[in-house]
């Protein structure tokens, strides 16, 4: 029996050891720390605070439209439709392409288009601006030509959004069409037709909002128009056929 | 005779978890898993998640970064059959996707606030446009 026991307590010990030392830790380090290993320390921290500042904080643009102004920040609606802040400093430098004489935040006011470039705090989601730029960008318009008028160089298309846009074909006007086969090339306004694809760059005209001053158009022959775009093609238009009795019969077009 | 049972038992219960042990260290150690249990997972293709029915996905640029280099690469991926036009406020580029959709194309920025328009249009006129903001900066800040 005694041989039992002791063989049961040499494999318990036995056991304990091997426990021991599959658990066994790092040495604890000594309550002393040295001078040294406490500037060591410090320095460490302060490494890892400034890695973590700069991980906070990265260089960003945005382009928007201002909604709000005070003297030293403005809220800006951006190209998503998502409402930005922006702080401004004494850094912070503004051009507008209008004026090349002084020009500082209390020139800006609510409408206008900007473009910030600064310091985006992913914490705070604040941009600190460093460069304030007025923008004059031309629209970008995609849809799907409804008429044309060649006496006066102009032309209609509809968006997805339904939007109605008469397009004014200019002198400065550059024409392009594309196809697979012969790639971008020039094109005229003699080459457009109702129902064609067509992307529009231009400005608005200062005299009716809807219209654009086109800088280029872009025809795609061989890719029809978004289906979402309503469009009435020149064969879908019935003929119109006379009563007889001096009226002429008209389609309905919903 | 009552404390040498008691003992007994615990150090039984001891050597037992001893033997387990070394037992499932050896088993996790040495075995193999045969090819034939490996379950291969295949990733459905993205669809897009905009609404749109045409996929468009822009690797580079990423929207609002910053740059100091004037010529910059649009990069990404769409329908193989899709034609991809990119417009920038001063110009514009179509190019065809390659096989598997993934299309690369530079475009030469202005100093300042840059637009990207990249539009993803099928044969069958349905598209999808993204809207990129890319900044090109001369001063260092």
């Amino acid at each position: 029996m005694k041989k039992i026991i002791t063989i049961c307590i040499l494999t318990i010990v036995t056991f304990l050891a091997f426990a021991q030392a599959s658990f066994a830790i790092s040495p604890s380090p000594t309550p002393v720390v040295s001078k040294i290993e406490e500037q060591i320390n410090n320095l460490k921290d302060r490494i890892a605070s400034r890695v973590a500042q700069l991980n906070l904080v990265e260089k960003r643009g945005i382009l928007g439209t201002i909604t709000d102004i005070s003297e030293t920040q403005f809220t800006i609606t951006d190209m998503s439709g998502n409402n930005r802040l922006v702080d401004v400093d004494e850094l912070t430098k503004f051009s507008t392409p209008s004026s090349q004489k002084s020009f500082g935040i209390s020139d800006l006011s609510k409408g206008t288009v900007v473009g910030v470039v600064g310091l985006y705090n992913k914490d705070s989601r604040r941009l600190l601006a460093r460069f304030v730029d007025v923008q004059n960008m031309p629209k970008v318009y995609s849809g799907g030509i409804l008429s044309i008028n060649k006496t006066s160089f102009t032309f209609t298309f509809a968006t997805v959004k339904s939007d109605t846009i008469t397009v004014s074909v200019e002198d400065v006007t550059k024409t392009l069409s594309y196809t697979k086969a012969g790639g971008l090339v020039r094109s005229g306004f003699s080459k457009l037709s109702v129902a064609q694809r067509v992307v529009v760059v231009g400005f608005p005209d200062i005299h009716d909002k809807n219209t654009i001053l086109a800088s280029r158009v872009i025809i795609f022959p061989d890719i029809p128009a978004n289906p979402k775009i309503p469009l009435v093609k020149p064969e879908d238009i019935a003929p119109i056929t006379s009563t007889g009795s001096g009226k002429k019969l008209t389609p309905i077009t919903k | 005779m009552r404390i040498e049972k008691i003992i007994l038992a615990i150090a039984g219960v001891f050597a037992g978890l001893f033997v387990a042990g070394i037992a499932f260290y050896i088993y996790q150690t040495t075995r193999t898993i045969s090819p034939s249990s490996i379950k291969t997972i295949t990733l459905q293709k993205p669809t897009p998640a905009d609404g749109s029915s045409v996929l468009l996905a822009i690797e580079s640029p990423a929207d609002e970064s910053v740059t100091t280099s004037r010529i910059v690469t649009v990069s990404g991926k769409t329908d193989p059959s899709a034609t991809v036009m990119v417009t920038t406020d001063t110009q514009d580029n179509i190019v065809s996707p390659s096989g598997s959709g993934a299309f690369s194309l530079t475009v030469t920025l202005p100093v300042g606030e840059n637009r990207i328009f990249v539009t993803s249009i099928m044969p069958d006129g349905q598209e999808n446009q993204k809207q990129l903001t890319v900044s090109v900066v001369t001063d260092n800040f």
